[in-house]
């Protein structure tokens, strides 16, 4: 996407995030027990963040002579879609591994993010030698035994045990 | 060769993490250390005090957790932190404190609820565990566990003002009050005991005190110092000095008795006035579902923490009472007090809230 | 003099060697992201039980010292804020490591935070009590009014687009709203997830934000990004002299701002380096350049981060009140030997007093000392490929945010955040400004409401408090002020587009 089409979408993005905000203040329990009450400030921020998104989309709108050049241009977005893979991967192995944790454990669930994390990250020649396979499932493993020893004993830090405990 | 020096590189910094880890762990092991000597000395019958461990053999296998629902550093931290070195003591492993805030104490609470019911986990909590359940907002409170005890309670909530203000005694306060109505102020903090402590003192006393919400103790201390608000409770300990130095005035003792390391901190009853309920205590509680025995065990700990003579001194060097109420006694204990101190004001209590 | 007995007690090998040892290790809490100076102090807190009151107390201030000053290291090697007190360290500190400066940013923040620390622990020593009358007099009204001229900052942090900064900011404001309303003690926001009724914990927040989204940019940038950058081995402590006299027009102002704030209770010193960052970035003759890595930046954040320390510690020991987190687990300490800090420990207890005044002092010294030590060993860090380094830093960051509050469910606050941030920067939208509205809102809205309460729904008795005025006018010069540089930059822009 171009950068003035990004700013259009951020700014109705937060116009319908304002709406959301102020949606929201209607179930709030009003206390009487404050003048302004817990209603008011989340209710003022959601018309300001509003005003902004609305200045923002209208800012973004009129096109100037440089960004028509580059939007015409700038149609070459294919090679950015195949490097965003890993980076979704790596949100993926985020989300597994902080929905489990608590269920398969510390140690284990942090070596296998390890291990996928550091190999998303290596080049592809590097992830061929057989070696780097090695060092990399050795740095998984060692690494979160040795923190939660670390923090078991030293800190009494309790990880989540899950599986193992 | 980069296999190489990332191996090497990777042995470095486990090794000087195992250094670095070294030395903190040493002070952990010299200070675990030391505690076991001294428990093993006062074993070999140096006097009549013997540390005798509760338990048996299947329970206490690995350390146990009490958890405190509240942030780290405040009384109810740090009579925690007092308990758990002293349980340690009896029944020998080690009993850490985990904090975990939130919720106004639910988050705590609740993660106890979540956990097993194997006895290893303990919450501690006082009268605050009822509030969220008076204004709706969870179920849980004291009856949602299983209670191991009452080892300590907390008689020196009095009512606070800075001597500049001039005011003779409680009862002088209080005509003040009503001469003026809602002007002198009584800080507090909404949703906390201490709102209803106010609500309490006007009902009962006829006083018209201004609430106003200044947060938490150091607020309150601060406000109280800067004489930015009139009046608000403190729990004696916080503010000693200030009472030595007479900055502080502490108009009256909002307990059911007199408190016998309190004696210059008169009762509202001397001056004609209704006595109002505020002292504290602290209650321990594990998982629903845990086993009788283990019960019996942690409260066995907890017993014999409350008879040694170390924690009393330690306690009372702050005006608290050691005394141990156990069990189902202890949960009668602290519903009776939640029904005889703070239900008679709910209605005000909640009133300031409307949907 | 008493200082100088104070200085003769600290000598003492054990203090020594606790001070030594709790610097130490405080260093290493705030450099690992997540975990902190107050994640250290409530882990060493059960081992000063045994100790003299003098050697535990020292060891803790030791520990408060090392875990403020820690953060620094992540935040010029990582880009990480280590702790969220070194969060405007990032802004050029880590621009100055990627363009082979490391040692330059380090060597600079390190004497830097001493110069701070030193500062704070000087006034801390002669003005306490004085200062301390002074922090009395701060009630909700003009903590509203600071609060608000501390909120106008952001502007300062906006780099360049202040329409997407304010955007940023909101954000951050709505972002605290969820949870314990804290002054009618019901939900807001929560959806009825249980897990949220205490909001969002800062640090998750703060780790998954900066950290977390870096990683996932990592990832999306391919191998190229995870090379090894380039080191230059400093001479001395990395800048001339001609730079040090020049750097302390930032860092004087910004020692007296992170003083300011240690004072005031209830604000917490997570802002003052952002604050001292925006105003010397405002007052410089070369704003634009702050953000691309000059010494500056380094310089404002971390001298007001080690002065804050100061100013906390004159609060506590005069007044006995602690002013945020790490201060009352030192009060704790105090406690469990039965001392109480206040005005009667000056009369008490002035031995003990000034001996902890040295021990502060020696404290920063020894923080500067072994930072300095480690510099070579943390430059090694840049040569570890960063497909490894960043990989096992988020696993430290898995656990600093759950040692955050103990529950597993803040790991997945850490990524939800992670993914927030990642779009943030990908819509060229700033995150500093988010950070700041989710730390100051709250604040705000607890003291606005509190002084409406007070003065029964007028404004009159606000602007009467000559402080709050002070500070609301200041407010007000810094939003015109800003209006007008925009409108500068914007008259610029056309010219420079009709040209």
């Amino acid at each position: 996407m171009s950068e003035r089409k990004k700013n259009i979408a951020s700014g109705i993005f937060f116009l319908v995030f304002a709406i959301a905000l102020y949606a929201g203040s209607f179930s709030i329990v009003l206390t009487t027990a404050d003048v302004m009450g817990p209603q008011f400030f989340p209710r003022t921020i959601a018309i300001f963040t509003a005003i902004l998104a609305v200045v923002q989309i209208a800012m973004a709108w009129k096109k100037t002579p440089d960004e028509e050049k580059a939007e015409a241009e700038g149609e070459k977005e294919g090679k950015t879609e195949k490097l965003a893979i890993n980076a979704v991967a790596t949100l993926a192995i985020l989300f597994l591994y902080a929905v489990l944790v608590d269920a398969i454990g510390f140690i284990i669930m942090t070596a296998l993010y390890l291990f996928c994390q550091i190999s998303l990250l290596l080049s592809k020649e590097a992830l061929k030698s057989k070696k780097t396979l090695v060092v990399t499932g050795l740095v998984s493993v060692l690494t979160p035994v040795f923190i939660y020893y670390l923090f078991y004993y030293a800190f009494s830090i309790f990880l989540p045990t899950g599986i193992l405990g | 060769m980069k296999k190489r020096t990332a191996i090497l590189l990777c042995t470095a910094a486990v090794m000087i993490a195992a250094a670095g880890c070294q030395k903190k762990a040493e002070p952990a092991e010299t200070t675990a250390k030391e505690a076991a000597q001294s428990t093993e000395s006062q074993g070999t019958g140096e006097d009549a005090g013997e540390t005798e461990t509760v338990g048996n053999a299947d329970f206490p296998k690995k350390p146990i957790q009490i958890i405190c629902p509240v942030k780290a550093g405040g009384d109810t931290d740090y009579n925690t932190r007092v308990i758990a070195q002293y349980l340690s003591k009896y029944l020998g492993v080690n009993v850490i404190v985990t904090n975990v805030d939130g919720g106004a104490t639910i988050l705590g609470m609740q993660q106890v609820l979540d956990g097993e019911p194997d006895g290893y986990t303990m919450v501690i909590n006082g009268l605050d565990a009822y509030i969220p359940k008076m204004m709706g907002t969870t179920d849980v409170c004291i009856d949602s566990f299983k209670t191991v005890g009452i080892p300590l309670f907390d008689n020196t909530t009095v009512l606070v003002a800075n001597s500049a203000s001039g005011y003779e005694s409680i009862a002088d306060v209080v005509e003040k009050t009503k001469a003026a109505p809602n002007t002198i102020e009584y800080a507090m903090k909404i949703g906390a005991a201490n709102q209803i402590y106010g609500i309490a003192m006007n009902k009962e006393w006829g006083a018209e005190f201004k609430m106003m919400d200044v947060g938490n103790n150091s607020a309150k201390m601060t406000a109280l110092l800067g004489q930015q608000t009139d009046t608000a409770v403190l729990a004696y300990a916080l503010a000693k000095d200030y009472f030595a130095t007479g900055e502080f005035q502490a108009l009256c003792l909002l307990g059911a008795e007199k408190n016998e390391l309190l004696p210059d901190v008169p009762m509202p009853s001397e001056y004609g006035l209704k006595d109002i309920d505020c002292s504290k205590w602290f209650w321990l509680g594990v998982h629903p579902d845990t086993p009788d025995e283990i019960v019996d065990i942690l409260s066995d700990g907890l017993e014999k923490v409350t008879q040694d003579p170390e924690f009393i001194a330690t306690m009372e060097a702050n005006y608290l009472t050691v005394d141990y109420i156990a069990k189902e006694e202890a949960q009668e204990y602290a519903n009776q007090f939640y029904e005889d101190t703070l239900v008679p004001y709910t209605e005000e209590f909640l009133a300031s809230g409307t949907k | 003099m008493q200082l100088i007995q104070g200085f003769i007690s600290v000598f003492d090998p054990v203090t020594l060697a606790l001070i030594v040892g709790g610097v130490v290790g405080g260093i290493v809490f705030g450099a690992i992201p997540g975990l902190s100076a107050f994640t250290a102090l409530a882990l060493f807190l059960p081992m000063t039980f045994t100790m003299e009151p003098v050697n535990g107390i020292s060891f803790l201030i030791a520990i408060y010292v090392g875990g403020l000053s820690g953060g620094l290291i992540s935040a010029v090697l990582l880009g990480i804020p280590g702790t969220p007190s070194s969060i405007a360290t990032c802004f050029d500190g880590y621009p100055m490591a990627r363009n082979g400066e490391a040692g330059k940013a380090l060597g600079t923040a390190i004497l830097f935070s001493f110069v701070g620390g030193t500062f704070g622990a000087l006034v801390l020593t002669y003005l306490g009590p004085v200062i301390a009358g002074v922090a009395l007099k701060f009630g909700p009204y003009e903590y509203f009014a600071v609060i608000l001229f501390a909120l106008t900052t952001v502007s300062g942090l906006s780099a360049g687009n202040i329409n997407k900064g304010l955007l940023s900011c909101c954000l951050g404001i709505a972002l605290s709203f969820v949870g314990i309303d804290r002054l009618s003690s019901y939900m807001r926001y929560t959806g009825g997830i249980q897990e949220l009724s205490a909001g969002f914990n800062l640090v998750p927040l703060l780790i998954g934000t900066f950290a977390v989204s870096q990683i996932i940019e990592t990832a999306e940038k391919g191998a190229s990004a995870t090379q090894k950058v380039p080191y230059t081995k400093i001479k001395g402590m990395g800048l001339s002299l001609k730079e040090f006299v020049y750097q302390l027009r930032n860092a004087v102002p910004a020692a007296v701002i992170g003083l300011v704030i240690g004072i005031l209770p209830g604000i917490g010193g997570n802002v003052s380096n952002l604050m001292a960052y925006a105003f010397c970035k405002k007052r410089s003759k070369y704003p634009e350049k702050f953000g691309t890595g000059i010494l500056d930046g380094v310089v404002a954040s971390e001298t007001a981060n080690n002065a804050t320390i100061g100013g906390a510690l004159i609060v506590l020991l005069t007044l006995g009140i602690p002013g945020d987190n790490a201060t009352s687990m030192i009060l704790a300490g105090f406690q469990i030997h039965s001392i109480t800090p206040g005005p009667l420990l000056f009369k008490t207890s002035a031995d003990l007093v000034y001996t902890l005044f040295a021990a502060f002092m020696i404290a920063n010294l020894v923080m500067m000392v072994s930072e300095f030590m480690g510099l070579s060993l943390f430059a090694r860090v840049l040569s570890i490929p960063g497909s490894y380094l960043l990989p096992v830093v988020i696993a430290c960051c898995f656990v600093g945010s759950f040692s955050a509050n103990n529950r597993v469910f803040d790991i997945l606050v850490m990524v939800i955040f992670g993914l927030i941030g990642y779009v943030l920067k990908k819509y060229k939208y700033p995150l500093a400004p988010m950070v700041v509205g989710f730390i100051l809102a709250p604040l705000l809205e607890e003291n606005v409401r509190r002084s409406l309460m007070r003065s029964e729904g007028s404004m009159g008795p606000i602007l009467a408090s000559p402080i709050a005025l002070v500070f609301f006018i200041l407010t007000a010069v810094m939003v015109l002020l800003s209006i007008r540089s925009e409108l500068k930059e914007s008259r610029k822009k056309k010219a420079g587009q009709a040209a």
